[in-house]
């Protein structure tokens, strides 16, 4: 029950990019479409998993002091793999698009966020299972976004036209401003139901608290 | 924590293997993918050679010459040849006058320097402008797939690097439209149509400068 609310939360509850706000520099430069959202989502994943897994199977025997850089090692060592093994053997047209932003992975807050705050802390299961389910919900957040800029773009999806005759591309949606303006318009829609859902129980909603005090990726609120 | 003795020697040695232990893993990954990234890259390039080019049986990737343009930038030409008699060249040439970054582009020519076809290799250009010059993308539609219709084979069009066939180099640089050329540009997108442009050019009169050059370069 405990192991498969590890894998849930990253879904919905701690949704890496629409409520955790981590990793917003990969979100909205490559959700231009949802193609590259999906290949971007897909290769965190891949690196989250296998970072979270070998950070917690080395948890106890990491210096304090040091942890950080030893992280960045671990995560920057998956990247270079997975990104090698993508232009081996991954489509070309995927790896093209997706190339300048793989290396980006390794400043990804997400991995190393995840690898301080919760694999550092916990069993390697659970590690990976936290993994998946971040990078499942960093994926879905990513593809939505994509998807959603690639159709009011040009009317298509997946690089597929869904309405004939749209020829000219709504430009706003691919740029950048386009991309910031989606994203707000997700997070309000993100609070609108979860306020919905706490008038429903009788509750008052209260955005998540981030502040210090509350989150526990390094020692200073703690102390 | 103050109290806290810090072995700082220990602390680097401990760095120290697990950045050996990263390297051991890295060359053995790098190692085992090196001939399928090497395939990858050969495969892309013939892949863009065979649109550009008639026809040929040898392999033109290992036929290259390479000759400097008037802007001084080096133009790689690959010759291709059908049962040993050289049939075409393709040239590849790459512009830093993008509006973003390179823009590499290759264009087979006939034996007498005039252009089959263009294409654009790589390129960083803004997404839905830039690319309007430099892609060549067939579109899927929906209801084009739901009819399950004919998957149309050859290069698909455009008309921005169509413009460029059967012409040969003279002495006169090609210019877009609001230059004073003749050569169609995308509105807004003026500076990747002139760098497209360019870029044509400098592969087209390097070629006729140098035809007698590319021909016996190919006997060898």
């Amino acid at each position: 029950m405990s192991a498969m609310n590890e894998f849930t939360k990253g879904l919905w509850k701690e949704n890496p990019v629409l409520v955790l706000m981590l990793g917003m520099c990969p979100t909205l430069a490559v959700t231009s479409s949802a193609t590259n959202g999906l290949g971007m989502g897909l290769a965190t994943m891949c690196v989250l998993m296998c970072s979270n897994v070998a950070i917690s199977a080395i948890r106890n025997i990491v210096p304090k002091k040091i942890r950080i850089p030893v992280y960045i090692v671990v995560i920057a060592t998956f990247v270079t793999i997975v990104d090698l093994l993508m232009q081996a053997y991954a489509p070309t047209a995927l790896y093209e698009a997706l190339g300048i932003f793989i290396p980006l992975i390794v400043v990804n807050c997400i991995v190393l966020g995840r690898a301080e705050a919760f694999a550092s802390k916990n069993g390697a299961l659970k590690s990976l299972l936290d993994g998946l389910g971040m990078g499942m919900g960093f994926t879905l957040s990513l593809v939505t976004l994509g998807a959603t800029r690639e159709f009011l773009a040009s009317g298509s999806l997946f690089q597929i036209k869904l309405i004939p005759g749209w020829t000219t591309d709504f430009m706003l949606m691919t740029s950048a401003p386009g991309a910031f303006i989606i994203l707000g318009l997700f997070l309000a829609g993100m609070n609108a139901m979860n306020m919905r859902k706490a008038r429903k129980n009788g509750k008052s909603y209260k955005a998540a608290n981030l502040n210090c005090s509350s989150c526990n990726i390094c020692d200073i609120g703690g102390e | 924590m103050g109290a806290q003795k810090i072995n700082i020697p220990m602390l680097g040695i401990f760095l120290g293997v697990l950045s050996a232990l990263a390297a051991g893993l890295l060359s053995v990954v790098s190692i085992s993918t090196a001939d399928a990234i090497k395939a990858n890259q050969q495969k892309k390039t013939n892949a863009a050679l065979e649109q550009v080019l008639p026809k040929f049986d040898n392999v033109p990737g290992d036929e290259t010459v390479v000759i400097d343009s008037a802007e001084g930038w080096p133009v790689k030409f690959y010759i291709a040849r059908n049962g040993g008699t050289v049939v075409g060249y393709a040239g590849e040439v790459v512009t830093p006058k993008g509006f973003s970054g390179d823009v590499t582009l290759m264009a087979g020519l006939a034996l007498d320097g005039a252009i089959r076809t263009v294409i654009v290799t790589a390129n960083t250009e803004t997404p839905g402008l830039g690319t309007s010059v430099t892609d060549r993308k067939r579109q899927k539609t929906l209801v084009g797939m739901l009819k399950g219709g004919v998957v149309d084979a050859g290069l698909p069009p455009n008309q921005y690097l169509d413009q460029y066939a059967t012409r040969i180099a003279g002495a006169v640089q090609w210019n877009v439209v609001k230059d004073g050329g003749d050569v169609d540009a995308k509105t807004g997108a003026t500076i990747t149509s002139r760098a497209v442009c360019g870029a044509v050019y400098a592969i087209a009169k390097t070629c006729t400068d140098h035809l007698a050059e590319l021909s016996t370069g190919a006997k060898q």
